[in-house]
C-alpha cells in the first residue's frame, strides 16, 4: 500500500496506536480485515451484464482487476429475478393444472413440450466455479435481447498483497466510509496477537466486538441500499383482488 | 552514528565496536568474524522472537563473514528495532570470558534486546 493516498489516515491512525508495529505488518493485518469485512458484509456490490448466445450455457465473466467474487448475490432477466439452480423446482404461480390432464392414482398428462422450461424463456443459473455461470438454458431471440444482470460481492484478492502494485483496488470512498470499520478490525487483531510489545486481550476483545457490530451495520445498510431505513409500506402479498 | 545508517553488516559492526570499546583496528579484541556470527545469531533470535519484523517472505539473511562484502550487505530490518540488534551483538560478544568485562553486562544487553523486542518500555 505503498502509494495509497486514501489509507494513510487509516495507517497513521494505527501507527500511533499500535506501538512498534511495522509497515508490513499493518499492511497484513489490514489486508485480512479487510478481506473478512467484505467477506462478511457483502458491502462490495459489483454488476456484470452477460450477453447470452443461443446454444451456450457456460459465460465468463470479469470482474475489476485485483478483485474476486465472494458470491453471488442476485440475477435478473430483463428485470425479472432469476432462481439458481440449487433452488429447487422452478414454479410459476401462473395458472392451474386442468383436471383433466390428471389421473386417480396421482399421476399427471403433461405435454413435455408445455412444461420444457428452456422453450418458455424459463432458466435457473447456478456457479460451479469462480467468475464462470452456469444457465440451465437459453431464453428464445426475443429474450436474448436483454442481458443477464449479475450482482456481485467483491472482496480485495490476495495477489495485490504480495505484488508490489501499490494501491488495493478499493475505490476512495470505502476508505473513508469504512474507516472505523477497518481500524476497529485491525487493532482486534493486532492487539490479539500474542508476544508482541502492543499485545493487548482486554483491547482486542473490544474492538473485536467493535468490528463485528460494525460489519453487521454495514451488511444491512448495503442491503438497504445505503438508504436510511427500510420502506414503511408492503405492496399487497398475492396481488390486487 | 545516525540510527537510519545502520542498513549494512559494516555499519552494524563498527556500532557494536563503539560500545564495546574496540575500535582500534591495529589490534581489535573481537574479530570481524565473531560479531558477524553474533549478528547472524541475532537474526534467527529475531525469527523466533517477532517472526513479522521478517514480513513479508521471512528470509533469514546469513552473512558469511568470510567471503561477504559487509559494506555492501544490507540487514533487511526496520529502523525501530535497529538498535536492538546492535545490543544483541554486543551483548553475544560479551558473553566470551574476557576480563575486560562482567556476565552482568553482557547479561543485561542480552535482555535489553529480548525486553525491546517484546515490549514497548
Amino acid at each position: 500500500m505503498s502509494a495509497c493516498i486514501p489509507a494513510d489516515r487509516l495507517v497513521q491512525t494505527l501507527t500511533v496506536q499500535v506501538p512498534g508495529v511495522t509497515a508490513d505488518m499493518l499492511n497484513l493485518q489490514l489486508f485480512n480485515v479487510i478481506d473478512e469485512f467484505f467477506r462478511k458484509s457483502n458491502a462490495w456490490r459489483y454488476e456484470v451484464d452477460i450477453d447470452m448466445k443461443e446454444g451456450a450455457l457456460d459465460y465468463g465473466f470479469a470482474v475489476p482487476n485485483d478483485t474476486m467474487v465472494v458470491r453471488e448475490l442476485n440475477v435478473t432477466h430483463n428485470g425479472m429475478p432469476v432462481a439458481n439452480t440449487q433452488s429447487g423446482a422452478v414454479q410459476s404461480s401462473v395458472g392451474r393444472i386442468d383436471s383433466s390432464e390428471l389421473f386417480p392414482d396421482g399421476d399427471v398428462a403433461i405435454d413435455p413440450a408445455v412444461s420444457d422450461l428452456a422453450g418458455n424463456n424459463l432458466f435457473t443459473w447456478a456457479i460451479y466455479r469462480p467468475e464462470y455461470v452456469t444457465l440451465t438454458g437459453v431464453p428464445d431471440a426475443e429474450g436474448r435481447q436483454y442481458p443477464l444482470k449479475m450482482t456481485l460481492a467483491l472482496t480485495v484478492k490476495h495477489g495485490c498483497l504480495e505484488c508490489e502494485c501499490g494501491d488495493w483496488p478499493l475505490e476512495e470512498w470505502m476508505w473513508d466510509t469504512y474507516f472505523q470499520a477497518f481500524l476497529d478490525g485491525a487493532l482486534w487483531k493486532l492487539y490479539g496477537i500474542p508476544a508482541k510489545p502492543w499485545s493487548n486481550p482486554t483491547y482486542a476483545a473490544y474492538h473485536g466486538k467493535r468490528f463485528r457490530n460494525a460489519t453487521a451495520f454495514h451488511r444491512q445498510e448495503a442491503k438497504r441500499g445505503f438508504t436510511f431505513a427500510t420502506q414503511t409500506w408492503r405492496f399487497p402479498r398475492g396481488g390486487w383482488t | 552514528m545516525a540510527l537510519a545508517a545502520l542498513e549494512t553488516v559494516e555499519q552494524y559492526i563498527s556500532e557494536a565496536r563503539v560500545l564495546l570499546q574496540d575500535t582500534d583496528a591495529s589490534v581489535y579484541r573481537y574479530s570481524t568474524k565473531e560479531l558477524v556470527d553474533a549478528l547472524n545469531f541475532g537474526i534467527l533470535e529475531i525469527k523466533r522472537l517477532r517472526a513479522d519484523l521478517l514480513l513479508p517472505r521471512f528470509e533469514l539473511p546469513w552473512t558469511d563473514p568470510a567471503t561477504a562484502d559487509l559494506s555492501a550487505v544490507k540487514v533487511p530490518l526496520d529502523p525501530m528495532y535497529r538498535p536492538s540488534l546492535v545490543f544483541y551483538i554486543v551483548g553475544r560478544a560479551q558473553l566470551r570470558d574476557d576480563e575486560s568485562t562482567t556476565d552482568s553486562r553482557a547479561a543485561g544487553l542480552m535482555g535489553k534486546f529480548t525486553s525491546q523486542l517484546l515490549t514497548v518500555t
